[in-house]
This record gives C-alpha cells, sequence and structure tokens, in this order.
C-alpha cells in the first residue's frame, strides 16, 4: 500500500511498519520516539566544536556537553597551567564567535565586556576563579559526577515509566476528561494558543503541571533535583568546609545561575550575546541544571511542551537584556537575588541553605512579577548599591547593569506602581506577539528538511487553525419539536385524505402558460413520416408526474403517424420507460435504445463524425440503429432536472439548431426553463400537473382536484404560520428587552 | 468547410473578452490598496466544520453530488473536488478520516483519487482507506438514499453538500438537522440552491459555490476570481442594456 | 512531477477538446475519437468504483465489522439484480418489471417525505434566517405562486388582473436569467481555471 517502504519505521515493539510521521505504532499503540529527531543534525555543540557526530543518546549528549563544559575545561587548563585560565576562556569565546556567533554585538555587552577585562587586569576575577579551582578537588568533580548520574538515571526511569503508563493508557483512553484527543493536546502542547501562554507565564511554575502532565513539571525537577543535591551535600560536609572561605562567590553563582540557564537555554540568540565570561562561572550549575530541565529524552514529543514552558518562563528572565522595554521588573528581581545572597553572607558555613534559597527562588521570582511599591524598588536601588562593593565582580556586574535600568525606570515613571504592573503585562504580551516559540529563531540547530519541513507545514496549518470559532449545531438553542412535526404531517395527511374521500371537485381554474401552449402548438406542427426524437431522462421518483403529461404526447405523436425513436443514457430509464410505453393505445414494438456515456455520448453523436479509418466504439454500441441524431426533425426531452435540459440545449442542441427542440418535464424546474423557452432554444415546454390543461387532458383525470387545493392551502397557511410565529417571537424579545 | 456561425462568432467574442477581463484583474490584483473581498459564508462554515471535526475527533461527512461523467452533472462537480481536496488536506490526521460518499462512477473514482492523494501528501498513505469513499448510488435519489444512513451514524461531526444537488436533496438537510449535525451546501445546481435555502444549512448561492476559498486556502485565486466574475458581470449588464437600448431604437432587428 | 504530469494531461485533455470543437467541420471524427475515449473511461470507472463497493463490503461482511449484516443485504440486491439482467437480458419485459416495481415505491415515498420536509421548512424558514430581503421575498413570491396555482378563480375574464398575473408569472425568469447568467459565468471561471492549471495550486 504504502509508496515510501523505505521510510516505514519500524516498531521496537510489534514490528509493525509505520509511516514515518506516525506518532504511536498503529497495531499496538507503542509511542515512536523520534518523530522530532531531525535527520542528519546533532546538537549545536558538537557541530559546533567540529567533534564527530555519533548516535549518542540524549542524556549521553548532555553529560558529553558537560564534560566540554567551558568552566571544567578551564579548570583543567588551570591544573595545567595555572595562570592561563583567561586565555583559554578567552580562545573559546573567540571560537565560538568565530564559528557561528556573527551576530553585531550590542553595547552593554560591549560594556560588560570591556569591564570584565579592565577588573580580569585588576585580578580580582582571577581570584574569584582561582578560588573556584581550589574548592573543587577531582573527588568533589566525581562526587558530582556520581549525583548527577543517579539524578539522570532516576529521571530516565521515571521517564520509561511515563511513556509506559501512557502507552498503555492510549489504547483504552484516547480522549481525555474535556474531549479532546490526544493528538490535539499534543498539537496543543507544541504550540499553545495565546492566552494559554499568557497564563503559564503568569501561573509560573503551577501552570505546567496542570499543562503537560504527563511531562516533568518545573516542581517535580526542582524536589527531585534538592533531593539528590542534599544527599551530595550531606556526604560532601567534609569536602565543603573549605569552601566557606570561598563564600563570596559560592552562593552568588548558586542564586545567579538559574534565569541565565534558562536564558540559555530558550533563548540562543541572547545567549550568543552574552560574554562568555559571565557564564563561565555559571556553567557547572547551570549544565546541572539543564540536565535536569531536559528530563525527558531529547527526541522524545513530550519534550518540546517543557522546552516551550521554560521558553515561557525565559520570556521574563531576559528582560533585563532589553533595559527600554522591561525597566522596573529586573531591579526586583536582583534584589531578590542579591538579598540571597546577603543571607547566604551571613550564614557562611550553611551550605544548604544556600540551595533552598535557590530552591526559593522560584517563589521569589514569582512574587516579584507582582508589581512593588515604588518605596521598596528605591530600597533596592539602595541595597543594590551597597552590596556593590562587597558583592562578586559578576554579581557586581548584573547588578550594576540592573541598577541602571531601574534608575531609567524610576526617572521616567517615579511613582508607577500601578503601571509598573500594566506594564509588565503589555510586555508579556508584547512578547508574545513576538512568537516567542519560533523554533527557528530559538533554535538554530533545528534546520528541518525537505520532508520535515513539510510534514512541519502541515502540522502548523492545523495548528493555525486550531482554536478557531466552530460551527453552532443548527438550531442548538431551539430544541427539535417533533411534536410540531408530526401535528403538521397529521395536517397535511389529514386535509389531503378528508378531500380524496370527498371526491373530486370541479374543474381547476389553473393559468394557462403561454409555454405550455407553444407546446402544443408545436407539436401539432408535427407531421406523418417526421422523424421524432425523444430523450427520456427521469427517475422513479417522478416517473408518475412525468408519465401523465408524457403518455398523451406519445398518442398525439402516434395518431400523426410520427416516426419516434427513443433513447435513454440512464439505465433506469429502461425499466421506467417500459412502463411509460406499455400504457393504452401506444404500440408496443416501441424500443428504448441505451446510449452510453450520458452527456458524453449525446455529445459524440451531435458533434462527432464517422471517422473513414473505421467504426468507434459507440457506432458499435448503436449498430442498426445509425447517429440517432441525424435527420430528426424534432426532439423531445422528457426529464425532471433542468440541469440535463440545460445540457442538452447548450452542448447538443447547438450542433443541430434546426432540429425543434421542446420538453415535458416535472413542475419543479419549470422556472429554469423559462428563459430558454424565452430565447427560443426551446420550442415549448409542459411542466407538472399545472399544464396538463393544454394537453386536452382534463386536470380531474390526472390529479384530485380538492386534494391538490387542499395541499396548497395548507403549505399557505404553514408558511404564514411561520412568518407569524416568528413575528411573535420578536415581539416577546422586545418587550422582554423594555423591561429590562 | 462550413462557415462560422454566429453562435462561433459570439462564443470567440466572450472568450476574448473573459481573457481580457481575466487581465485586467490581474493588474488590478496588483494595487494593495484594494481591499480583499470576505470569503462566501458557506465556505467559512465549511471551514468552521474542519476545525471542528478537528475538535471533536468525529468523521466529517462529504456528499458529492449525483454526477461528474455526464449524466446528470456538469463543470460544476469539478468545485466539489476542489472543496474535497482542500477539506482532505485538514482532515488527514483527525481521529476519524472523512468520509465521501459520490452519486456517480467517474465521481467516485476521482474523489477517491483525490482522498488518497492528500493521505499520499500528507506521507500518511497506510491510513488511507478505500471505504472511506464511496460510490452510493446511481441517481440522484439512490445517491441520496445511500447517504442518509451514514447520517444516522452517532460519529459524525458534520456533512458538506457540495456538487450537482437536486431539491430533493433537501431531505438530506432534513435528516442532518435532526440528527443536530451541522450541514453545509454548496451547489451549482440553482433549483437546488433555492430548496436549500429553505432549510437552516448555509448555502451558497449563485456563483459563489464557483468560488471556493476556505479560510486561508485558495485566498489568491479567489481574490482573482471574485474580481473577474464582478467586472465580467458589469460588463455583461451594460451590454444587455445597449443590446435593450438598440433593440428599442430599432436599430437591432 | 506526477502531479505537473496529471495537471499537464488534464490541460492538454481541455485544449484539445476544444479546439476540436472549434473546429469541429473538419476535425469531427478526431472529436468523437476523443469523446469515445471518455466515454470508455467513464464506463470503467463505473465498474472500478461498483467493485470497490463490493469489496469493501464483502471485506466488511468476513471481517464481522459492526452493521456487517447491510452489508449482506447489499451484496444479497446486487446479486439478485445483477444476475437475472446478465442471464435474462435488460429488455427482458418480467425483469424490467419485478426492477421497476421495487424502485418506484421506493423513491415515491421519498418524495413524499420531501413534502413533509418542505411544510417544515416553510416553517423554520423565519425562524432560522430571520428577517431579510431575501426571505421576505422568498415567502412573497412563493405565497404568490401557492396562490395562483389553487384554481381557485378564472382570472381571464379580467384584463387588468390578467396583465397582472402575467407579470407576475414572468418574475422567474427574470431571477432565473440573472441566475443563469452568474453560474455559466463561474463555470467558465472554473474551465479556464482547469485549463491553465490553476485548479492543481491551491494548497
Amino acid at each position: 500500500m504504502s509508496e515510501r517502504s523505505d521510510e516505514l519505521r519500524i516498531c521496537p515493539h510489534c514490528g509493525q511498519e509505520n509511516s514515518p510521521q506516525t506518532l504511536r505504532c498503529i497495531r499496538c499503540g507503542q509511542e515512536l520516539e523520534d518523530l522530532f529527531q531531525f535527520d542528519g543534525l546533532g546538537s549545536s555543540d558538537t557541530q559546533f566544536e567540529g567533534e564527530a557526530e555519533t548516535p549518542l543518546e540524549p542524556m549521553s549528549d548532555l553529560l558529553a556537553s558537560l564534560d566540554e563544559d567551558p568552566l571544567l575545561g578551564d579548570r583543567q587548563d588551570k591544573e595545567d597551567e595555572p595562570s592561563g585560565g583567561s586565555e583559554s576562556s578567552e580562545d573559546e569565546e573567540n571560537d565560538q564567535n568565530q564559528v557561528g556567533f556573527d551576530k553585531p554585538i550590542p553595547d552593554w555587552l560591549e560594556k560588560v565586556r570591556q569591564r570584565a577585562q579592565e577588573e580580569n587586569a585588576g585580578g580580582e576575577l582571577a581570584q574569584g576563579g582561582q578560588a573556584i579551582d581550589q574548592l573543587r578537588s577531582s573527588d568533589e568533580r566525581k562526587q558530582v559526577d556520581a549525583a548527577f548520574d543517579e539524578i539522570m538515571r532516576r529521571i530516565r526511569e521515571q521517564s520509561e515509566r511515563e511513556k509506559a503508563r501512557l502507552s498503555r493508557r492510549v489504547e483504552s483512553d484516547l480522549v481525555d476528561e474535556n474531549g479532546d484527543p490526544e493528538w490535539l493536546r499534543r498539537i496543543r502542547a507544541l504550540q499553545p494558543r495565546k492566552e494559554e501562554e499568557d497564563t503559564k507565564e503568569l501561573n509560573f511554575g503551577g501552570s505546567s503541571q496542570d499543562t503537560f502532565f504527563d511531562d516533568w513539571t518545573d516542581d517535580e525537577l526542582e524536589e527531585l533535583l534538592q533531593k539528590e543535591i542534599s544527599q551530595y551535600q550531606a556526604q560532601s560536609d567534609e569536602t565543603t568546609e573549605n569552601a566557606v572561605e570561598q563564600k563570596e562567590t559560592e552562593p552568588s553563582e548558586s542564586l545567579i545561575v538559574p534565569p541565565v540557564l534558562e536564558t540559555k537555554e530558550v533563548t540562543p540568540d541572547e545567549d550568543e550575546d552574552l560574554p562568555v565570561e559571565s557564564e563561565s562561572l555559571e556553567d557547572e550549575a547551570a549544565g546541572l541544571l539543564a540536565a535536569a530541565d531536559e528530563s525527558t529524552p531529547e527526541d522524545d514529543f513530550h519534550n518540546i511542551p517543557d522546552d516551550e514552558f521554560y521558553e515561557g518562563e525565559a520570556l521574563e528572565e531576559v528582560e533585563p537584556l532589553e533595559p527600554q522595554a522591561f525597566p522596573p521588573e529586573p531591579v526586583q528581581e536582583e534584589e531578590i537575588q542579591t538579598e540571597d545572597s546577603l543571607e547566604d553572607l551571613g550564614e557562611p558555613s550553611d551550605q544548604t541553605d544556600s540551595l533552598e534559597n535557590e530552591s526559593s527562588e522560584q517563589e521569589l521570582t514569582t512574587e516579584a512579577l507582582e508589581p512593588e511599591p515604588e518605596g521598596q524598588a528605591k530600597e533596592a536601588e539602595i541595597n543594590l548599591s551597597e552590596l556593590q562593593e562587597t558583592e562578586s565582580e559578576l554579581v557586581e556586574t548584573s547588578v550594576e547593569e540592573s541598577e541602571t535600568e531601574g534608575a531609567e525606570a524610576q526617572e521616567v515613571e517615579p511613582d508607577a506602581a500601578e503601571p509598573e504592573a500594566e506594564e509588565e503585562t503589555q510586555t508579556d504580551e508584547s512578547l508574545n506577539s513576538e512568537e516567542p516559540v519560533s523554533t527557528e529563531d530559538v533554535l538554530p540547530d533545528l534546520l528541518l528538511l525537505r520532508d520535515q519541513r513539510e510534514r512541519a507545514k502541515t502540522l502548523s496549518n492545523i495548528i493555525g487553525q486550531e482554536g478557531k470559532r466552530t460551527i453552532s449545531v443548527l438550531h442548538e438553542d431551539v430544541k427539535q419539536n417533533k411534536f410540531g412535526r408530526l401535528v403538521l404531517a397529521l395536517l397535511l395527511l389529514a386535509g389531503i385524505v378528508v378531500s380524496l374521500l370527498f371526491g373530486p371537485g370541479p374543474q381547476a381554474e389553473l393559468p394557462i402558460m403561454a409555454h405550455a401552449t407553444a407546446f402544443v402548438d408545436n407539436l401539432n406542427t408535427i407531421k406523418a413520416g417526421e422523424k421524432v426524437l425523444i430523450v427520456l431522462d427521469y427517475q422513479a421518483g417522478t416517473s408518475y408526474e412525468i408519465e401523465v403529461l408524457s403518455q398523451p404526447v406519445l398518442k398525439m405523436l402516434q395518431e400523426k403517424d410520427a416516426e419516434l425513436q427513443l433513447i435513454t443514457a440512464q439505465a433506469a430509464d429502461l425499466w421506467l420507460g417500459r412502463s411509460l410505453l406499455d400504457a393504452e393505445g401506444l404500440q408496443k414494438d416501441l424500443k428504448i435504445k441505451f446510449i452510453p456515456g450520458g452527456k458524453l455520448g449525446f455529445l459524440s453523436l451531435a458533434a462527432g463524425a464517422q471517422p473513414e479509418w473505421g467504426s468507434l466504439p459507440l457506432d458499435q454500441a448503436l449498430a442498426g440503429l445509425g447517429n440517432p441524431l441525424e435527420q430528426m426533425d424534432q426532439v423531445i426531452l422528457i426529464s425532471d432536472s433542468a440541469e440535463f435540459v440545460r445540457g442538452w440545449l447548450e452542448q447538443v442542441q447547438a450542433w443541430n439548431p434546426a432540429i425543434k427542440t421542446s420538453a415535458i418535464s416535472t413542475a419543479t424546474p419549470a422556472a429554469l426553463l423559462l428563459p430558454y423557452y424565452e430565447s427560443g432554444q426551446l420550442k415549448g415546454f409542459v411542466a407538472g400537473i399545472p399544464d396538463s390543461q393544454v394537453l386536452s387532458l382534463e386536470t380531474n383525470l390526472v390529479l384530485n382536484q380538492r386534494a391538490w387545493q387542499t395541499g396548497m392551502m395548507i403549505m399557505i397557511i404553514v408558511l404564514l404560520l411561520g412568518m407569524i410565529m416568528k413575528a411573535d417571537v420578536d415581539s416577546q424579545k422586545k418587550q422582554g428587552e423594555v423591561i429590562q | 468547410m462550413a462557415g462560422i456561425s454566429l453562435h462561433d462568432l459570439i462564443s470567440t467574442l466572450i472568450v476574448i473578452l473573459f481573457l481580457l477581463v481575466m487581465f485586467i484583474a490581474w493588474l488590478m490584483g496588483k494595487n494593495k490598496k484594494m481591499p480583499p473581498y470576505a470569503n462566501p459564508e458557506g465556505y467559512e462554515r465549511i471551514d468552521e466544520l474542519m476545525h471542528r471535526s478537528s475538535e471533536e475527533g468525529k468523521a466529517l461527512l462529504m456528499g458529492l453530488g449525483e454526477g461528474f461523467s455526464g449524466l446528470n452533472g456538469s463543470l460544476g462537480d469539478q468545485t466539489s473536488l476542489m472543496v474535497q481536496r482542500i477539506l482532505m488536506s485538514r482532515s488527514v490526521f483527525n481521529d476519524q478520516p472523512a468520509q465521501s460518499y459520490s452519486g456517480d462512477g467517474a465521481l467516485a473514482c476521482i474523489s477517491q483519487m483525490i482522498v488518497h492523494g492528500a493521505y499520499d501528501k500528507a506521507m500518511a498513505v497506510e491510513l488511507f482507506r478505500p471505504e472511506h469513499n464511496q460510490l452510493t448510488g446511481l441517481s440522484g435519489l439512490s445517491w441520496m438514499a445511500g447517504l442518509l444512513p451514514e447520517l444516522a451514524r452517532s460519529d459524525n461531526t458534520g456533512l458538506v453538500l457540495a456538487g450537482s444537488l437536486r431539491p430533493e436533496s433537501l431531505i438530506i438537510t432534513d435528516m442532518a438537522e435532526r440528527k443536530e449535525i451541522p450541514v453545509v451546501a454548496a451547489t451549482g445546481d440553482i433549483s437546488g440552491q433555492a430548496a436549500l435555502f429553505a432549510s437552516g444549512a448555509p448555502v451558497l448561492l449563485g456563483e459563489d459555490y464557483y468560488l471556493p476559498a476556505i479560510g486561508d486556502i485558495n485566498q489568491a485565486s479567489y481574490q482573482h476570481s471574485a474580481r473577474v466574475l464582478n467586472l465580467f458581470r458589469i460588463l455583461l449588464a451594460a451590454g444587455l442594456l445597449l443590446a435593450a437600448f438598440l433593440k428599442l431604437s430599432g436599430v437591432l432587428p | 512531477m506526477r502531479q505537473r504530469l496529471a495537471l499537464i494531461t488534464a490541460a492538454l485533455s481541455g485544449s484539445v477538446v476544444l479546439l476540436l470543437l472549434f473546429f469541429q467541420p473538419v476535425a469531427g471524427a478526431y472529436l468523437a475519437l476523443v469523446l469515445n475515449w471518455a466515454i470508455i473511461v467513464a464506463s470503467v470507472a463505473l465498474l472500478v468504483a461498483i467493485a470497490s463497493l463490493l469489496v469493501t463490503h464483502i471485506r466488511f461482511i468476513a471481517v464481522g465489522r459492526r452493521g456487517f449484516i447491510y452489508s449482506f443485504v447489499l451484496i444479497t440486491a446486487f446479486l439478485a439484480t445483477f444476475l437475472p439482467g446478465l442471464f435474462k437480458g435488460v429488455e427482458d419485459p418480467g425483469y424490467l418489471g419485478w426492477i421497476s416495481a421495487i424502485q418506484k415505491p421506493l423513491e415515491l415515498s421519498l418524495l413524499g417525505l420531501i413534502a413533509l420536509v418542505m411544510m417544515s421548512a416553510a416553517v423554520k424558514l423565519f425562524r432560522v434566517r430571520g428577517w431579510s430581503v431575501l426571505t421576505v421575498s422568498f415567502a412573497i413570491s412563493a405565497l404568490l405562486f401557492l396562490f395562483l396555482n389553487l384554481g381557485l378563480s378564472d382570472w381571464s375574464g379580467n384584463q387588468i388582473f390578467s396583465t397582472l398575473i402575467d407579470a407576475f408569472l414572468r418574475l422567474p425568469v427574470i431571477g432565473a436569467r440573472g441566475l443563469l447568467i452568474g453560474v455559466a459565468l463561474g463555470a467558465l471561471l472554473v474551465g479556464f481555471r482547469v485549463l491553465i492549471g490553476q485548479e492543481s495550486d491551491n494548497e
């Protein structure tokens, strides 16, 4: 069946072949993981560093990236060459800039770098770095690695359990409690709607659990990380005693990392612009948290919502990078961070507390989203200025930047407590409107191959249309009144039955139509021996109405001794026409010839010519009959379809304009045949029972006059009833409005 | 060789005029200041039905009318196939696949190809099933009789009637209303349009049927076509008025 | 490429038929040839569609799908129609009468239902569509023609009434003519779009 068998994916569970884009095995429901693994593209890190691309597991990549962490590299270099650390970091920075970070460096970054270099020249930054190096002995490194491996192992196990649970659940429960199917939730998770994003950003940590219940939530990850690190801390108390001496740098590192990490993880553009110096002190912890963030495998579908979720968080953390757009917020955030730092400075020996502070940072940051009074902001500024002397240079740099922003904001809006909140909302909206989820902007390594792009296009089309207003069920607000329908039906039936019981009334006085008179006039012009072609095209449902009109016409033609020929392109007319011809007074030897191909067959007979090289299939099918359209004097179309008559007149009759054409039809298409009658293409037509009078038929013989009139009356009443009911409803509404 | 008749001359004139109008409309389309035409309401409703189908995870039914091979149909049935193509391209991955029902053999085969193509384009050919696209009858009423039982199923989210529809199709819309299934009717058959207008279903009236623009899809073509039709309509009206004037003044015999 | 091939084939076929129609006096034989091809293709398509329908329902029966009994009814009805026609011929009066006796009542009852549906639609028309120019003019014209077709009185005696009625009866011509022009334009447009291959560029 499939034309792309070479691209099929084999289910690891049951061996079933699946299409490349199938999310789950079509037989067993096993989740096929590598939907969003883009062929031929590894992680950006490996590409940038020119390493051979090996099919490592995502977690392995992560671990490898930790090993290649600039900080560790820096330290290793220092172990070998104690004085060359700053050079190596500079080299890495240069490498990165050369490889792919060609974007113009913003002014603020230039200033930060310049200042960092100046400070570095003073030796303060180098001293801080050396202190960290001393702190991290090789034993510590092993313990960190071990703790990290343990975290990863647990995360994987839990992820596997989740997946197994989901795959079982999918088989039995494809639709959630809201009635949303699994695929739709996935799509929504891929690109949440704007309002969802807003909510997510405002709720910060809590919303993720609600939205992406089958992923690792922020809280879960945080809790797991704390648990593991606490264990590690308990084990390494002795080792960390030395770290007390380095208290100036350690707490600030642990506190500042998460925002930078999130910025780095989601917005590589900004990340590219960040100075490597500012990252170097934070990378280790950042890597640790990043690994925890990427708790599910990289190629796991469910990972994507996580990314997006952090993206939402990161947007808030990125705000300090745009001082004009978000003036007050960074002050608050830095205030919290520096306050924490102060606390840690006050309790230098308690590293666990610093970790607790780290864990509570989310709450604090969430609080920071709320507007703060002006006084607090000013206080923060004072605190920050005091802190600048005691903090590490990295903290000082970021605080100074924030301070500047805060000062600017206060200059612009000195008493903007509420406006601050409004501004926050506006900036959130503006961020959302700037398509924060654009994968092309966010993840440069997500280059799409052609087929993947097509797939993505299909998905994005679906996503783009998702969430639109849906059509309402017809008369959703009006209950279907089946009783009313029954009453109407009974009324109609009763009226007709009663009128039938009372017998036929007087002759109907129906208006005689000009087209019907013209039809009879045309019929009267037919002379003996003239060839008349009768084309049948009606259905069983309308056969009664058609036969009533057609039989007298056929009788008249036979009486005139016209040469009749009957053809049809509808198989059903072979037996319907037979009952037409079985009427009394008609020749029994008349036969109906079937023309294959419908309108095409008629067109071929009308416009085509007999080829010299032999006969065509249609000619062979009509063997013995010849071309029925040749040498005809009259054509009478017997049809219940205006479309058929129109098609004949426009496509068949146009080739033989000399042939006079008239029609017998039901009442329904009469209005559409009138223009053709007026243009002369139809010599005349009779349509339905009302026109039967012109055929010298007494209407009473064709239909029960009373029943006809009763039916018409009931229809008039019903139509008026509908209008009255609507007017009544409208007036009641108006009265209600007036009362209100 | 027979001489060129008045018929030939008129048709040639119309075709040349049409090409000219298309060119003018194309030039007018370059003017970005011109406000775009709104989509016909019926096609907007089809768009909404597509979303509804996706959201509810239920099947969307499509009645393609009674003819394509020349028994009853007209060129307008080409439009129903275009509607089907657009619709299918957006519902391939729905939980329940869209179902199409045709009243003619050739129509069933071509629509089968379109559905297959939609799955092929979405690289999900293994999800294609021939039974999702069936012939249900060889005439107008038998096609309707085949479609009615499908409406009675519980897992339908909506019905799109597009193609050559007789006035009798009203019974389909009535059945759908009773089952509380939204219906959108799009037909080039004028008597069909008139009858379906009496129902509650959104109906495409007049030549709107020939301008399928569902959501953002086919917008460029729609805008251009609508402009051409409007211009051509103006020209025809002017021509008719002129002819009437000439006739009344005795210039024309 | 496959799409382009189909597009080119469609555009070429359309153009050839148009040319042959235009030059029919000299190219009538070729026109008949092309149309015969189209007829054969359409006929084979019908056979394929019927075969597909049968195969589908046979599969439903084979796998015991829910409601497969209806599939069984369909197959039985098909065979009961097809086999006698095959052996007795489609011109056999007994065969034709038998088929007709089944089909006529079925379709007539369907049309009878339509009368009831029309009634309920008439009641709901304003509730569903509200008051608009279209609905009001629709209702007025419907009432007018229903009243005229009642046949209660003969208007031909009165010259004024007769003229008025004639004018009213010609109203549908005006509407139909406008609609037909619109539909013809639409069809012309679709034809052009097919010819220039714009139809396949919708995605």
